[in-house]
């Protein structure tokens, strides 16, 4: 059997692709087992929809999409079976029918209507009713989930949180661009750590207490595991420079996702031109007093800059500034991460090129921010 | 498929009413949550609810217990208060390791005795699990406020919730102890979506998103509410007027960014409380107009104390200072 011939299965698939929910095999059979199993049964498209949405919007935050495609979907199905009951010509996807209105039957209902558009009956000839052998049917796609799960759900297709247009031209006209959705950056900003001994706890400490019976023979009190919380210190750098006007919105984007993700850190902003050895911020403040001496090598920092990518400049100055700023910096900060808005192909030959060469950077895509939560677990 | 002998199916209408005897509030749950709630009951897996808070996802677990089992619910249900420190072991059993070491030092008690002795204590989970092993109905297990834990903790609960037998081994028994539930409890986790959950966790759960209550809901929840203080007649038809005012003032700090705790239903109810307790439509302080608006004396509302927790709320809905 064709896995596109499986009810929903291109909904569900759609979800994936399209959406870039993470869905897997067991959700899909999930949604079969309540179908077939549910009583009462279900009876209209509106509990169909609330069933998707149980078991696989994940997020509020794909509602709109969730729901779009749902009634994509539900008014092809409707066309394909009233093509295959009543020989009426499906149309094709783009194509409207005025009977075949997904959004009109969405509150009518199943009722008593023999027309095959409206919900199907829970009966006869249901194609997934046979389930029999549903597991081993659904094996044959089972392939397909593993070989996309890598590249449709976790890099390949990133929704795109703007409001702006394609052009025919496939540009996208918009100026609230950002190539990575704010979950994935807040996922990203969680592995950044740094706990902070907040007061004593209530765990036992079982090391600590076996070593100081070891050690007098007696237990006094027993000793107790501090309580902590995360509450980790960050520096963002941002570059100011014009080349970097175009990005102001990701700029904006990210700072937000950090302070979303981590309401309790210690959050500065510094700005800078160019190169972040002339650093400045709205009280003048220098890079000493943004990341002190003595912070136990515990703030991370992170800099928001093209290093040149934007125009193809090989500027030495530029360079030098850097390398010397980051020198300076390392021995205070526990680890320091130059975030650029330009694809990695657009280095090559300017002072991006050689300045990756001094610090771990990362060009902001969904593919280039892989590595980011491994940088951060090992800081 | 359900593994219940006697399944009950969960309707949402044991608590329409408060009750006496038990002292349990009314729990109006919408005909989507029901569902949801069946579903996670047929596929085993957690339900997780998310929504503003005020919005009723906590006491759930509770009123599902008090349908399913009645007056003994609290035998059936196990809440698990989740911390920053919580760790995923700690809600299936504690080890005291403290006392084996004090009792390893004790002369008095044969190393036979310690060997047997059981050192370790159910934690929330666990004790689920046992009960849904030895009992018919199934006991409801509530996981509250999962955002509050450790960003690891819920990749460490997915071993436990994993597959429809849930099983554990005390490890540090000395007999090899297992506690096996051939069926799961109803687990119910409750989220402010405060953060993000790992991808893997939430492809194992069943999702419900429970909305701010309609101005129709919070009517209903707030008379059913206000009868189990009051039997004041003028109170009981003032509840409109005040629900009204509270619907207003919640919409107008949901759309203000600049708000910093938008009121919620627990806020009504005390607010609604207090009002009855005092009473101040007795002598005008509090009265309804023609509109069938709220009209407070001096124009200042009422108990703001009640409603307004933040200070810049405070300042922002008064006008004023209260230092």
């Amino acid at each position: 059997m064709e896995k596109e011939s499986f009810p929903f299965y291109r909904f569900f698939h759609r979800l994936r692709q399209e959406v870039g929910i993470e869905l897997d095999l067991p959700q899909y059979l999930a949604f079969w087992e309540v179908f077939l199993g549910a009583q009462p049964h279900i009876e209209n498209w509106d509990q169909v929809l609330d069933l998707c949405k149980m078991l696989w919007m994940s997020r509020a935050e794909y509602k709109g999409s969730f729901e779009r495609i749902f009634k994509e979907e539900v008014a092809q199905l409707c066309m394909d079976l009233k093509g295959k009951n009543s020989e009426i010509k499906p149309l094709d996807r783009e194509g409207t029918h005025p009977n075949l209105n997904p959004t009109n039957r969405f509150t009518e209902g199943s009722g008593s209507s023999n027309d095959p558009a409206d919900f199907p009956p829970a009966t006869d000839t249901h194609p997934a009713k046979d389930t029999s052998n549903l597991g081993e049917r659904m094996g044959s796609i089972y392939l397909q989930f593993s070989e996309t799960d890598q590249t449709d759900a976790q890099g390949g297709i990133e929704s795109i949180p703007c409001e702006g247009e394609l052009l025919d031209n496939n540009y996208l006209f918009s100026e609230k661009y950002s190539p990575l959705l704010d979950r994935r950056l807040q996922q990203h900003w969680k592995y950044l750590r740094s706990n902070h001994t907040k007061k004593a706890g209530t765990n036992l400490d079982v090391a600590g207490t076996v070593k100081e019976l070891a050690q007098w023979g007696r237990i006094s009190t027993p000793k107790y595991l501090n309580a902590r919380e995360n509450r980790p210190k960050i520096v963002l750098l941002v570059d100011q420079s014009p080349s970097m006007v175009a990005f102001e919105y990701m700029e904006q984007h990210f700072i937000a996702a950090f302070r979303a993700s981590l309401p309790k850190a210690e959050i500065k902003v510094g700005y800078f031109y160019n190169s972040p050895e002339a650093l400045y911020n709205q009280k003048g403040l220098k890079i000493n007093q943004l990341v002190p001496k003595k912070q136990e090598n515990k703030t991370a920092v992170f800099i928001f800059s093209d290093a040149g990518a934007a125009r193809g400049n090989n500027n030495s100055k530029r360079i030098t500034q850097t390398r010397v700023f980051l020198k300076r910096l390392r021995p205070d900060v526990s680890t320091v991460v130059w975030l650029n808005p330009l694809t990695e192909d657009r280095w090559m030959s300017s002072s991006a090129e050689y300045i990756a060469y001094l610090v771990d950077m990362l060009e902001i895509s969904p593919a280039g921010m892989k590595s980011l939560p491994n940088l951060l677990k090992h800081t | 498929m359900i593994k219940e002998k006697n399944y009950k199916k969960y309707e949402g209408k044991a608590l329409q009413h408060y009750n006496e005897q038990l002292e349990l509030d009314p729990y109006f749950p919408s005909e989507g949550l029901v569902r949801a709630v069946e579903v996670a009951r047929l596929l085993e897996r957690p339900l997780l609810l998310r929504g503003a808070p005020g919005s009723g996802k906590t006491r759930l677990a509770e009123a599902l217990a008090f349908e399913l089992h009645g007056d003994q619910y609290q035998n059936y249900l196990r809440k698990w208060n989740i911390k920053s420190t919580t760790k995923a072991s700690e809600g299936l059993y504690t080890y005291d390791h403290l006392q084996k070491l004090r009792d390893t030092q004790d002369n008095s008690i044969r190393s036979k005795q310690i060997k047997y002795k059981q050192y370790w204590k159910l934690g929330p989970m666990g004790e689920a699990f046992q009960k849904a092993t030895e009992e018919n109905a199934p006991p409801i297990l509530l996981i509250d406020e999962i955002d509050k834990a450790d960003i690891d903790f819920p990749n460490d609960l997915l071993d436990v919730l994993e597959g429809k037998k849930k099983s554990f081994e005390i490890k540090e028994a000395n007999v090899k102890t297992e506690i096996v539930a051939e069926k799961s409890p109803i687990i119910i986790i409750t989220s402010n979506d405060e953060r993000e959950l790992p991808n893997a966790f939430l492809r194992r759960c069943v999702f419900y998103y429970l909305p701010f209550p309609e101005k129709e809901d919070l009517y209903r929840i707030a008379k059913a509410n206000i009868q189990k203080i009051s039997n004041d007649e003028t109170m009981v038809k003032l509840i409109a007027a005040l629900v009204d005012y509270f619907v207003a003032k919640h919409k107008e700090m949901e759309a203000n960014p600049n708000a910093v705790k938008p009121i919620s239903t627990s806020e009504l109810l005390d607010w609604l409380k207090v009002i009855a307790f005092y009473k101040p439509y007795d002598n005008e302080a509090l009265k309804v107009g023609e509109q069938g608006e709220l009209i407070f004396k001096n124009e200042k509302v009422l108990y703001p104390e009640v409603l307004f927790k933040n200070y810049d709320d405070w300042k922002t809905q008064l006008g004023v200072d209260y230092k």
